[in-house]
C-alpha cells in the first residue's frame, strides 16, 4: 500500500517539477503528497535536528478535540428535529436525520473552503497550510442547522479570502476565518442566522412543528424574560443540566458544555491552546456578570440579574471561549496580552448580551473585537518587554 | 566546593532532549593519522590568505593561511609534512588543505615559559605569544563571535569549564591532567582582560573540585546553560559587558600548553557520537584528523556528518575532518523513508518538546536524532513556543518578523544580538521556519556593516 502510493506521488511529481508543464500545481501536488506521506526533506542549517512536531500534527489535534462536539451536534440536529415534529426519539433514526443535515455541510465547508485555498496557493506559489481542515469543521458547529447549503457556500468563500487570503494566508490573518465567515452570515443573511425559528431542522414536507413548540434558545428567552430570569428560562424547560448537557436548540456543534470541557480538556492536556486565554474569558464573564447582578435592580432588564454558572452554560460562550479565542494566529502571543485578551472577551461577551438588546449572543463579536485589538495588546506588552531587557545595540 | 563568592546562574528556559549515543567516559588514544586535513571555508567571518602552496614542506607549528584582513590572526599547521592537495569550492573558497604527515620536518619552536614567568609578561607580550603561536584565533568575541581584535580590552573574558550540547567532551575527562595548561592559560587570559568570569556548571563537581579557587560562576540548567552568550545574559549588569571575549575551555588548555612548551598543541580531545557511529566514544588525537581516520567504519549511504554538535556544528561530508577547535564529530542519518499518514499516528517512538505526542506519557527515553525535517514549512501560526525555550529570553518570533520587515532597529531593540545561535527555537518550530539561521544571517549582515 505504502509502496503503492510513494511511486504514485513520485511519478505525478515528475509532472509538476520545477520547469515541467503543470508546475504552477506544485502547491496543490505538495498539499496531498504532504497529507499522505511524511515528508523527505532534510536540514541544510543549524541546528540539524528537529522535532517531530509539525503544524499538521498541532491541527489534527485541533480537528480530534472537536468530534465529541461534532458527533453530539449531529446527534442533537436530529433530536432536536424529531422532538419538534413529535416524531419517536429512537436513536438510529434520529442520527440518521442529523447526518443527512450535517455531512452535507461539511462537504459545502470543506469542499468550497480549501478550493480557494488550493487556487490562492496555486496563483501565488506558496504551501497550502493545515489551518483551514480546522476552520472549516469550526464553520459547521457554529452555524444554524436550518442554514441553506447555498449560503454556507458564500460565506465560506467569504471567511477564506476576505478573513485569511487577502491578508497573505494562514498565520497573516488578523480575524478567525471562521467567525469571519459566521459573522458575514449573520449580517448578510439575518433571517436565516437568527431569531426562533432557524434553530431546528425540519425535513421538509415530512414534519410539522407540533403545538407548544418554540425552538427559541435560551439566550432569547432570557433576553424577553419579565420577572426572574431564571424562572423565565426553567419555565421554558432550560435548566441548569440540560445547558450544561445540551440537549437544546442552537447551533450544531456548541451546544453542550459538557463536551466543550471534554475538548478544552483534551487541548490543554496536549498544550495546543492556551490556558491563559481560557481562563482569562471565564474571569472575565464572572467578573462583569456578578457585578451586573450587584448592580440590577427592580427597574433594570431582568437579563441583568443573571448569575454567572447561567452565562457560561449558555449559548456558545464555552465553544467560543475553547476553541475560537484561543486560535493562536488571531489572538496575541505574549503571556500578559493574552490574559487581557482572554478577559476581555468574557467582559464584551457579557456586555453584548445583557446591555445590547440586538444581539441575543455576544462570544462571536466579542472575539472579532478582540482579533482586532490583540496586535495592540502585543504591542504594549512588547515595549514592556525591550525596556526590561539590557540595550545590546552597535 | 563552592564558594560564597561565587555568582549563581540559572538558564530560565531550558529544554531537554535525551540524545541517544552519549560517549563512554574514557578516552582512546587514535594512531596518528598519515594525512590532517584543515578547512579554511569553515571559519565565519574571514577571508583566508594562503602562506603556503601544493608541493610546500611545512613544519608543525607554521602558518598555513592567515586572515587577509587582519594578518596577524594565523592558522598553524598541526602536523609537519607536505602539502598535498589544496582544494577550492564555489567562488574560489578554500575548502581543504591536505597535509600528508612526515614527522622528519621538525617543529617550529617558540619561547616556553614557567606559571612564574607568564606572570610577569604584560598584555602585549601575551597578545603577540598568542598570535605568532596561532592560538589568537581561539579567542572570540560577542556578541558576533567574530575573532576577537587585539587592540581593544574586553570588558571581560569568558571561560566555561565544559560544553553541555548534546554531545561534547565531558570537560572532566578532558581537564584531568590539565591542571597546569588551564592555570596557565587562565593566567595568560587574565593579562587580556580586567575581569575572567570562569564558569562551572552546577553538575559537575570534579571540575569544581580541581579548579575552585579559580571558579567565578557556577550555571545550572540543560543545553546552552554553558554558550558563553547564555552566561553573559546571567551576569551582565550593564550594556557595557555586552562586547565580551570568550574562549572554548580545550583552547585554553591549549594556550596553557602553547605558552609552558613552546610548541604549538595540536593534540584535542574530542567525541565520535550520532546513531550511526558504533560506539559513541571520545578519542585523542591531532587536529585536523580525517573522519575516515576516526570513525572506525564509514557510514555512508544517507549518512549526515556534523563537525561539532548536533545544535550549533558545521554540515560537512563524509571526506570531512575535525578542522580548527572542532571537538565532536556526529553521524546522523537522513533517515527518507516515509510514514503513511504520519500526523495521525499516536507517536509513542516521537520525543517532542509539544505534549501532541503520546511519547509525552511514557517515561523519557532517550531517542535517535535524524537529519530530516520533520514537516513542511509553514507561515508562522503564532503557537508561542519559541519564547519559552530561548534561553536569552528574546521573543524569537517577533524578532524574526522585525527581520522579515526588514526593521533593524526594532530587531536590536528586541535583544538581536544577545541571541546565542542554540539553535532551540528553529529546533522546536512546528512551521519549520529557520529561526535561528535567520538571526544569525541578520548578525553576520551587521557585523559586515560596522567592520566598514
Amino acid at each position: 500500500m505504502k509502496k503503492y502510493i510513494e511511486s504514485l506521488f513520485h511519478s505525478l511529481e515528475q509532472h509538476v517539477k520545477p520547469g515541467k508543464k503543470y508546475s504552477k500545481l506544485y502547491p496543490l501536488f505538495e498539499a496531498f503528497e504532504s497529507f499522505a506521506l511524511s515528508v523527505r526533506t532534510v536540514t541544510q542549517k543549524a541546528p540539524f535536528i528537529r522535532d517531530f512536531i509539525d503544524t499538521k500534527r498541532y491541527m489534527n489535534l485541533v480537528i480530534l478535540s472537536m468530534l465529541p462536539c461534532l458527533i453530539f451536534g449531529i446527534f442533537n440536529v436530529g433530536y432536536q428535529s424529531h422532538l419538534a415534529a413529535g416524531l419517536p426519539l429512537d436513536i438510529v433514526s434520529i442520527m440518521i436525520v442529523g447526518i443527512m443535515r450535517v455531512i452535507p455541510l461539511l462537504i459545502i465547508s470543506y469542499g468550497v473552503g480549501l478550493g480557494w485555498e488550493f487556487l490562492s496557493a496555486i496563483i501565488r506559489g506558496h504551501e497550502v497550510s493545515e489551518g483551514y481542515l480546522v476552520s472549516a469543521m469550526l464553520i459547521v458547529l457554529t452555524l444554524p442547522p436550518t442554514i441553506p447549503l447555498w449560503q454556507a457556500a458564500v460565506g465560506v468563500t467569504f471567511g477564506v479570502i476576505v478573513g485569511k487570503e487577502v491578508f497573505g494566508g494562514s498565520g497573516r490573518n488578523f480575524l478567525n476565518p471562521a467567525l469571519t465567515t459566521r459573522a458575514f452570515l449573520f449580517f448578510s443573511f439575518p433571517a436565516q442566522l437568527s431569531g426562533d425559528t432557524v434553530w431546528t431542522y425540519l425535513m421538509v414536507g415530512k414534519d410539522q412543528l407540533i403545538d407548544g413548540y418554540s425552538g427559541a434558545t435560551a439566550l432569547a428567552v432570557a433576553a424577553s424574560a419579565t420577572g426572574s430570569v431564571t424562572d423565565a428560562l426553567v419555565t421554558s424547560g432550560f435548566t441548569l443540566a440540560q445547558l450544561f448537557f445540551g440537549l437544546v436548540p442552537g447551533s450544531i456543534g456548541e451546544t453542550s458544555t459538557l463536551l466543550v470541557l471534554v475538548g478544552a480538556a483534551f487541548l490543554l492536556l496536549t498544550g495546543v491552546a492556551s490556558w491563559r486565554t481560557m481562563l482569562g474569558s471565564v474571569i472575565g464573564l464572572v467578573t462583569m456578570s456578578s457585578l451586573l447582578v450587584v448592580f440590577s435592580t427592580e427597574t433594570t432588564v431582568p437579563f441583568l440579574s443573571l448569575p454567572p454558572h447561567w452565562h457560561m452554560v449558555m449559548g456558545s460562550f464555552a465553544f467560543g471561549t475553547v476553541y475560537m479565542a484561543t486560535d493562536p494566529v488571531s489572538s496575541p502571543s505574549l503571556h500578559a496580552s493574552k490574559w487581557i485578551y482572554g478577559i476581555m472577551i468574557g467582559v464584551l461577551t457579557v456586555i453584548i448580551r445583557c446591555i445590547n438588546p440586538a444581539y441575543p449572543e455576544g462570544v462571536m463579536l466579542a472575539i472579532l473585537l478582540m482579533n482586532v485589538f490583540a496586535p495592540a495588546l502585543d504591542h504594549i506588552f512588547l515595549q514592556r518587554h525591550i525596556k526590561g531587557r539590557i540595550p545590546n545595540v552597535i | 566546593m563552592t564558594t560564597s563568592i561565587c555568582k549563581e546562574i540559572e538558564v530560565p528556559n531550558h529544554y531537554s532532549l535525551a540524545l541517544a549515543g552519549i560517549p563512554s567516559d574514557g578516552i582512546r588514544d587514535l594512531d596518528p593519522p598519515k594525512q590532517c586535513v584543515l578547512c579554511p571555508s569553515a571559519i565565519p567571518f574571514s577571508k583566508p590568505k594562503l602562506a603556503v602552496k601544493e608541493g610546500d614542506a611545512v613544519q608543525k607549528g607554521a602558518v598555513l593561511f592567515y586572515d587577509k584582513a587582519r594578518p596577524t590572526i594565523r592558522y598553524m599547521a598541526p602536523v609537519s609534512g607536505y602539502v598535498s592537495a589544496i582544494e577550492y569550492g564555489p567562488r574560489r573558497v578554500i575548502d581543504a588543505i591536505r597535509i600528508d604527515v612526515n614527522d622528519s620536518l621538525g617543529v617550529v619552536e617558540n619561547p616556553a615559559h614557567t606559571e612564574a614567568s607568564i606572570q610577569e609578561l604584560d598584555r602585549d607580550m601575551i597578545v603577540s605569544l598568542l598570535e605568532t603561536g596561532g592560538l589568537w584565533r581561539t579567542l572570540k568575541a560577542l556578541p558576533f563571535r567574530a575573532i576577537a581584535s587585539s587592540s581593544v580590552v574586553p570588558p571581560s573574558i569568558i571561560v566555561a569549564l565544559g560544553d553541555n550540547e548534546p554531545h561534547s567532551p565531558s570537560a572532566s575527562s578532558v581537564l584531568a591532567g590539565r591542571d597546569a595548561e588551564i592555570r596557565a592559560g587562565i593566567l595568560a587570559l587574565k593579562k587580556l582582560a580586567p575581569t575572567v568570569h570562569v564558569v562551572a556548571h552546577r553538575s559537575d563537581t570534579s571540575t569544581q573540585h580541581m579548579l575552585s579557587d579559580l571558579i567565578t560562576v557556577h550555571a545550572d540548567g540543560d543545553f546552552p546553560s554553558l554558550d558563553p552568550g547564555v552566561i553573559l545574559h546571567g551576569i551582565k549588569q550593564t550594556s557595557d559587558d555586552n562586547s565580551a571575549w570568550y574562549v572554548q575551555y580545550q583552547d585554553v588548555i591549549r594556550m596553557g600548553q602553547l605558552l609552558l612548551t613552546g610548541e604549538y598543541p595540536s593534540e584535542i580531545v574530542a567525541v565520535i557520537s550520532g546513531p550511526l557511529v558504533k560506539k559513541p566514544e571520545h578519542i585523542r588525537t591531532i587536529e585536523g584528523v580525517p573522519y575516515k581516520h576516526a570513525l572506525a567504519q564509514l557510514p555512508s549511504a544517507n549518512a549526515r556528518y556534523l563537525s561539532g554538535g548536533v545544535y550549533t556544528g558545521r554540515l560537512s561530508t563524509r571526506e570531512g575532518s575535525l578542522s580548527y577547535s572542532e571537538y565532536a564529530v556526529h553521524v546522523l542519518s537522513e533517515r527518507y523513508e516515509r510514514e503513511l499518514l504520519h500526523f495521525f499516528m499516536p507517536g509513542a517512538q516521537k520525543p517532542s518538546y509539544f505534549r501532541t505526542f503520546v511519547s509525552a506519557l511514557l517515561p523519557k527515553k532517550q531517542s535517535e536524532a535524524s537529519a530530516n525535517l520533520n514537516g513542511g514549512v509553514r507561515a508562522c501560526i503564532a503557537c508561542s513556543a519559541c519564547p519559552d525555550v530561548c534561553p536569552v529570553g528574546i521573543l524569537p518570533q517577533f524578532l524574526a518578523k522585525a527581520l522579515y520587515n526588514n526593521d533593524i532597529e526594532g530587531a536590536l531593540d528586541l535583544g538581536l544580538l544577545d541571541c546565542a545561535e542554540c539553535g532551540l527555537c528553529s529546533h522546536i518550530c512546528p512551521s519549520k521556519i529557520e529561526l535561528t539561521a535567520i538571526f544569525k544571517e541578520a548578525k553576520q549582515r551587521l557585523y559586515k556593516e560596522s567592520m566598514v
